[in-house]
C-alpha cells in the first residue's frame, strides 16, 4: 500500500485532521531529534527541542502555502528552534564551542568503528556552530544546498561554500589528530 | 587523487553515524500534545456556527475570480524572467505555435530591448520562418546592432521584404565602417537583389 | 657565456613561476563575466573541494609580439570588480597591437560568461551553471560542461559538449563563417532547430525524429541550397538551436 506523501498528510492536518500530527511524528522525530543531540549534546535539551518544533508545526501550520516541501519546512522550523536555544544560551554562532558531554552510543559497531565515530563527534565539535550546523544539515538531515540557504537566509553559493569549508576543516582535524 | 579518496571516506562516515531512538519520555510527551490538540479541534468544531462555512465558500470563490490567474499569458512569464536561458526558453514555447500579429508586435518590442544575442538570432529566425512579419519597422533595431550574427540575422529577415521601402535602411546599415565582411557582402547582395527587381 | 645562461635560466624560472592573482575571495559570488578584446580566454572549472581553486593569469604579448606572464601589477592589465553577486574581469582597452590571454580557473558551480569583443580563442571546460559566450573572431569552445550554452561567434566554428544536460534549459549555438558541432548525452531529449545557409550538411549520431527531408544528412556533402531543418532528438524537449550561415552542423553521442 502506498504511504501518502508529507504534503498529502499536511493538506489533511490543515483541513483539520489532527492525527495527522501523529504521522508526521513517528516520520520526523528520530532525524531531528538526532540533529538536536548532535547539536547540543543533551538529550534532555534535545527532547525539549524535538517537542518545540512539533507545537510550531501544529501552531504555524496554516502558514504552510504549500511552496517547496513540507520536508523543507519542517527542517526549517527545526533550524529556528536551534538558533533561539542557542540565542537563549548566548552562544554566538560563529564561535567554537567544546560541548561538554560526549556522544555515545551502543550498538553494533566494532570497537574500531566506535573509536572513528567518537573521534568524528568530537571533531565536528571544533567546528564553528554555523559550520557544524550546515554540516549537520547537509549530512544528517540531507537538506540540499538551495534548502540550507533559505534556512539560513544565504545565498546557494554561500550555503555550499560553508559545507565544504565545514568537510574541509573536519578533514584537516582528523588529519592532524590533535584530538 | 588520495586527498579526494579521503575526503569521500569522511562524507561516508558522516553519512553514516548512528542515530539515536527517541525515548520512550519523549514519545509520552508527545502523546500529552496530542491529546490536547484532540480536545482543542473538538471544542472549535462543536462550538463553530453554521453559517461560517457557507461564508468560507463565498469569499473563497470570490478571491479565485479575482486573483486566479486566468490566460497568465507568454508575454508575462517572459516579463518575470531575468535568466536569458528562461527566456529563451520562453520564445521556444512561442515558437511551436502559429504567431499572431499581437505575438509579432511582442516579439518586435523584444528585439529593441534583449540583450542576449542567442534570443535576438532566434526571434529574427522565428519571423523569418513565419512569414509574418508584414512590417519593416522590425528591421528599425538594425541600424543599432553591434553583433555580426544578430546583422546577418535581421539581413536574413529583411530578405523577405525585398521591397524599396527598406532600401534606405540598408543604404545607411551599409555605410557602417565596422561591419564585418560577410555582414558587409550580404548587404550588397540584398541591396543588389531589390534593384534588379 | 655564464653570465647569459645564468640570465637566461632566470628568465625562464621566472615565467614559469607566474603566480597569477588569487580570486578566492570571490568564492561566493554566482557568476563571473569576462571581457577581452584581443586574446585567448581559457576558462576551467575547478572542483570545489579544491583549495585555492579561483585564480586569474594574464599573458601580455606587447605590439612588438613579445608574450609574457604578468605576475605584478594585474590591475594596470584588467580590471577586477564585485557587484553585488557578480564578478567582472575586464581586459583594459586595447594600447596598440596588444593582445591580453586570460587564463581562469574558477569553481564549477559558478556561472560563467564570457565576451571577447575582436579576436581570439575561447575554451571553457568543465562548468556546471551554465554558459554564455558572445565570441567575435576565432575558435569556440566548450567542453564536458554540465546545464546548458548560449553561444554566438561571428568567424570561428563552435563545439560544444555536455555530459549534463538541464532538461529544462536550452542550447544556442549561433556563428556566421564557421561549422558548429554540440555533443549530448545518449539520452538527451531535445527539439532540434537546424540553420546552415550554404555550405552545410548535418551529421548526426542521433536519430533525428522528422517528417522533413534533411539534406545531405549523415553525408558529408556540401549543400548548395540553404538547410533548414526542425526534429526531436528522443521525442524530443527543450530547444536545441544550430546556426550558422556557412558550414556544416553535427550532433553527436557525448563520449
Amino acid at each position: 500500500m502506498k504511504h501518502p506523501t508529507d504534503e498529502q498528510l499536511f493538506r489533511r492536518l490543515q483541513q483539520g485532521d489532527t492525527a495527522v500530527m501523529g504521522t508526521l511524528f513517528e516520520r520526523y522525530k528520530t532525524i531531528i531529534y538526532n540533529y538536536f543531540l548532535r547539536m547540543t549534546h543533551s538529550e534532555e535539551d534535545a527532547g525539549d527541542l524535538l517537542m518545540t518544533v512539533f507545537e510550531r508545526i501544529h501552531k504555524y501550520q496554516k502558514s504552510f502555502k504549500g511552496k517547496g516541501k513540507v520536508r523543507s519546512w519542517i527542517f526549517q522550523i527545526g533550524n529556528n528552534v536551534l538558533k533561539d536555544y542557542w540565542r537563549q544560551q548566548k552562544r554566538d554562532m560563529d564561535q567554537v564551542y567544546e560541548l561538554n558531554n560526549s556522544l555515545e552510543f551502543s550498538g553494533d559497531f566494532s570497537e574500531e568503528k566506535q573509536q572513528d565515530h567518537k573521534m568524528l563527534y568530537k571533531a565536528l565539535n571544533y567546528l564553528s556552530l554555523t559550520e557544524k550546523n550546515r554540516v549537520t544539515m547537509y549530512y544528517l538531515l540531507e537538506m540540499s544546498y538551495a534548502e540550507i540557504s533559505e534556512a539560513e537566509g544565504i545565498s546557494i553559493n554561500a550555503a555550499r561554500i560553508s559545507v565544504h569549508r565545514g568537510l574541509k576543516n573536519l578533514h584537516k582535524l582528523l588529519k592532524n589528530s590533535g584530538i | 587523487m588520495k586527498e579526494q579518496e579521503s575526503y569521500e571516506e569522511l562524507v561516508e562516515q558522516l553519512k553514516q553515524l548512528p542515530k539515536k531512538e527517541v525515548s520512550s519520555a519523549v514519545n509520552q510527551r508527545f502523546e500529552a500534545m496530542e491529546e490536547l490538540w484532540n480536545k482543542e479541534t473538538h471544542r472549535k468544531s462543536s462550538n463553530s456556527p453554521k453559517w461560517y462555512g457557507i461564508a468560507a465558500s463565498i469569499a473563497a470563490l470570490i478571491a479565485l475570480l479575482l486573483w486566479w490567474p486566468f490566460g497568465t499569458s507568454i508575454q508575462d512569464h517572459y516579463s518575470a524572467m531575468e535568466d536569458a536561458s528562461d527566456k529563451m526558453a520562453i520564445i521556444h514555447e512561442l515558437s511551436a505555435k502559429t504567431l499572431q500579429d499581437n505575438d509579432v508586435a511582442w516579439l518586435g518590442d523584444v528585439l529593441k530591448t534583449e540583450e542576449n544575442p542567442n534570443i535576438r538570432v532566434f526571434i529574427l529566425d522565428l519571423l523569418e520562418i513565419h512569414e509574418s512579419a508584414e512590417t519593416h519597422d522590425l528591421l528599425n533595431p538594425l541600424q543599432e546592432e553591434n553583433v555580426p550574427a544578430v546583422q546577418m540575422a535581421y539581413l536574413n529577415l529583411a530578405r523577405q521584404f525585398e521591397s524599396e521601402e527598406i532600401m534606405d535602411q540598408l543604404v545607411v546599415f551599409q555605410r557602417r565602417t565596422d561591419l564585418d565582411p560577410s555582414v558587409t557582402e550580404k548587404v550588397a547582395t540584398i541591396i543588389s537583389e531589390i534593384n534588379n527587381n | 657565456m655564464k653570465t647569459t645562461i645564468t640570465v637566461i635560466a632566470m628568465a625562464l624560472l621566472v615565467q614559469l613561476a607566474h603566480a597569477g592573482k588569487d580570486l578566492n575571495e570571490f568564492k561566493d559570488v554566482q557568476k563571473v563575466k569576462v571581457t577581452t578584446h584581443w586574446g585567448d580566454l581559457e576558462v576551467i572549472g575547478t572542483p570545489a573541494l579544491e583549495t585555492e581553486d579561483f585564480s586569474l593569469e594574464i599573458r601580455h604579448t606587447d605590439s612588438s609580439n613579445k608574450p609574457s606572464f604578468i605576475e605584478s601589477n594585474l590591475d594596470k592589465f584588467v580590471s577586477i570588480r564585485r557587484v553585488g553577486g557578480q564578478l567582472f574581469i575586464e581586459a583594459r582597452d586595447p594600447v596598440g597591437f596588444e593582445s591580453i590571454d586570460m587564463y581562469l580557473r574558477v569553481p564549477s558551480y559558478i556561472k560563467v560568461e564570457l565576451e571577447l569583443l575582436r579576436g581570439g580563442n575561447i575554451l571553457a571546460e568543465n562548468l556546471s551553471q551554465g554558459l554564455e559566450i558572445n565570441s567575435l573572431n576565432g575558435s569556440v569552445e566548450a567542453r564536458d560542461i554540465s546545464g546548458n550554452a548560449l553561444i554566438t561567434a561571428a568567424n570561428g566554428e563552435i563545439k560544444a559538449s555536455f555530459k549534463q544536460l538541464d532538461a529544462e534549459k536550452p542550447i544556442s549555438l549561433v556563428t556566421m563563417n564557421g561549422g558548429v558541432t554540440v555533443s549530448l548525452p545518449e539520452n538527451a531529449q531535445r527539439d532540434v532547430k537546424l540553420r546552415s545557409r550554404k555550405n552545410g550538411y548535418v551529421m548526426s549520431d542521433f536519430e533525428l525524429g522528422t517528417r522533413e527531408n534533411i539534406t545531405n544528412l549523415n553525408q558529408a556533402v556540401y549543400s548548395k541550397s540553404p538547410i533548414r531543418n526542425s526534429a526531436t532528438i528522443n521525442g524530443g524537449g527543450a530547444l536545441l538551436y544550430l546556426s550558422t550561415e556557412n558550414g556544416p552542423l553535427a550532433i553527436r553521442k557525448y563520449r
